[in-house]
């Protein structure tokens, strides 16, 4: 299989601050790839980056074989971009426009890349809600009338309108109720399955990443400290900080600590 | 003997026109000196609103009725002086986000002091002297440094020590920690919670610890209380029974099983105005039979299901 996404030595320096430091890795064609990290690992930045949210200061990135010319993207290039990859964000309440109806959401979307109009375009739209288990009803409301769950199907509909190869997902299940998480997660599972999309699943949560996730890296201090297989970081993590993570997890007979590790 | 009792609380908040939105029902809490209880639910289950009633901190308007007895006194709509000081002395509340909680145009020395020169007596120097000592003791060393810091300078974890410095500060006879850990990274997490439950079995303190997290609640409490649409739905220490936390529990992912699909609670979390007139889970609920649908079921042996029994 070759790799969709393929990452080499990535940096990003924000003034002094070094966010990113020397980070590589590929992911291939359908697989689910997760970067962990606590806040200020640079795993945000690494999403940005993928997504030309933000401008490397040194490495380079490959989506579907392109390498990404570095400077302005012309509006030809951000069109192509948004083809291949495509991002869900943590917070649905502050992602979507509150005063764009949840139908106009995926139409306008799907009108930007797609020779749809009228119909066509209706019906489209309305396929993509029902993929991520919404309905017909839900077209003409407001995101402001529609839970946390609801709003991020809606955000992971937009997302996948325009059949990206990659989608990043930065913290998109940790705003969610527990119960409306593991829906997320299995529709999640389920997008993957019906399309071949691959993902990059950026995530705090070990729990989560095992659930979703194929391979991954961990990251602390804007470098990658360990990787591979997401069971095998789990199971028998090899670096003091992967072990410190993992035991900090509260679990049946788990007992805080002032030391983790 | 036990310091809080909460019995029959129900609390309502105005939604225009005369009309009332219920936001939490019938609910009754007790915690013992020293104790550490967890109120547990997802959101609009009402356990924020629920802690907040101890303390008044109820939105502006609200109905409460029931009632709340701390130290053997009803505390249940103080007002003026007499709920200041609950709040200063006796009853300390920690919140989820220390950044909107603390003033950010004062420095970190001038919230850590004010409580104590203003209702313990201490003089200014004396305050700083102790803050120090309280930074130290949730983990912050370079104390005389910080006193001169200014909220935006400090991490989000960080600046959820300050503040649990802050609660110590009063040595409050309880304290209210709603989700305290949640902005926190786990790491930090773990650390906050060890300076929690270790300021408790020194001085005595209880707590009441307000999640989403049932296996952070499970770990760190004596008991855990489920709250489910405003009520609560469930007492327990070990084991839960009610088809609520049972199905919570095993919808979370797992560190170490990875089943093809997680098990699934159909349907959202709803707020107590929202639940029709049976079972305010019964919609989602696996077990639900016309019984269920009937009225609310009464909290009989610690589960409020009607099935329990035969679903054991």
């Amino acid at each position: 299989m070759s790799p969709v996404v393929e990452v080499n030595e990535l940096r990003k320096v924000f003034g002094q601050a070094v966010a990113v430091d020397g980070v590589s890795f590929s992911v291939a064609e359908g697989e689910s790839f997760a970067v962990v990290g606590e806040s200020g690992s640079g795993k945000t930045t690494v999403a940005r980056m993928l997504l030309g949210l933000e401008t490397p200061t040194g490495g380079t990135i490959a989506v579907c074989g392109r390498v990404r010319p570095a400077g302005r993207p012309s509006s030809a290039e951000r069109r192509r971009r948004a083809r291949e990859i495509q991002i869900v964000f943590q917070d649905p309440y502050s992602s979507l426009d509150r005063l764009q109806k949840v139908g106009e959401v995926i139409a306008t979307s799907l009108a930007l890349h797609f020779p749809l109009t009228g119909a066509a375009l209706r019906a489209r739209t309305l396929e993509l809600l029902e993929s991520v288990g919404l309905a017909e009803r839900h077209v003409s409301m407001l995101p402001a009338q529609l839970s946390g769950g609801q709003r991020q199907r809606v955000a992971i509909a937009r997302a996948i309108a325009v059949e990206p190869r990659v989608l990043v997902l930065d913290e998109a299940v940790a705003a969610l109720d527990v119960s409306i998480q593991a829906q997320i997660l299995n529709l999640l599972a389920d997008l993957r399955e019906r399309t071949g999309m691959s993902y990059v699943f950026i995530s705090h949560d070990l729990a989560v990443v095992n659930q979703i996730s194929d391979t991954a890296v961990v990251m602390h201090q804007g470098r990658v400290v360990e990787r591979g297989r997401t069971a095998d970081l789990l199971r028998e993590p090899r670096e003091d900080y992967t072990k410190a993570l993992l035991s900090a997890v509260p679990r049946p007979g788990w007992k805080p600590a002032r030391r983790p590790g | 003997m036990t310091l809080l009792t909460i019995s029959e609380l129900n609390l309502a908040v105005p939604a225009g026109r005369g009309q009332w939105r219920t936001l939490v029902e019938q609910v009754g809490l007790s915690i013992g000196p020293g104790e550490a209880v967890g109120l547990v639910g997802e959101s609009g289950s009402g356990k924020s609103m629920t802690a907040r009633a101890v303390i008044g901190l109820t939105p502006p308007g609200a109905r409460l009725q029931g009632s709340i007895r701390f130290g053997g006194a009803e505390i249940l709509g103080l007002r003026g002086r007499a709920l200041r000081e609950l709040r200063a002395r006796r009853v300390a509340m920690i919140f989820q986000d220390p950044r909107a909680h603390i003033n950010p145009v004062r420095s970190v020395g001038d919230f850590l002091t004010e409580a104590m020169t203003a209702h313990l007596g201490l003089t200014a120097k004396a305050a700083a002297a102790r803050a120090v000592r309280l930074l130290k003791e949730v983990g912050i060393g370079d104390g005389e440094r910080r006193l001169r810091q200014y909220p935006h300078e400090l991490s989000g974890g960080l600046l959820q020590r300050v503040m649990i410095a802050s609660v110590l500060a009063v040595e409050p006879e309880l304290i209210l920690a709603d989700e305290p850990t949640t902005a926190l990274d786990v790491t930090t997490q773990s650390e906050v919670m060890a300076i929690l439950d270790e300021s408790r079995r020194e001085r005595g303190t209880a707590m009441l610890l307000i999640t989403h997290d049932l296996e952070l609640a499970a770990a760190t409490c004596d008991r855990l209380a489920v709250m489910y649409a405003g009520r609560i739905v469930e007492h327990y220490t070990e084991t839960p029974r009610h088809p609520y936390t049972v199905g919570l529990l095993r919808s979370r992912p797992d560190l170490f099983v990875r089943p093809d699909r997680l098990h699934v609670i159909p349907g959202r979390p709803v707020a107590a105005f929202e639940a029709g007139a049976g079972c305010a889970f019964a919609p989602r609920c696996p077990h639900t039979q016309p019984v269920c649908l009937e009225a609310r079921p009464p909290l009989a042996g610690d589960v409020a299901c009607v099935r329990v029994e035969e679903l054991a």
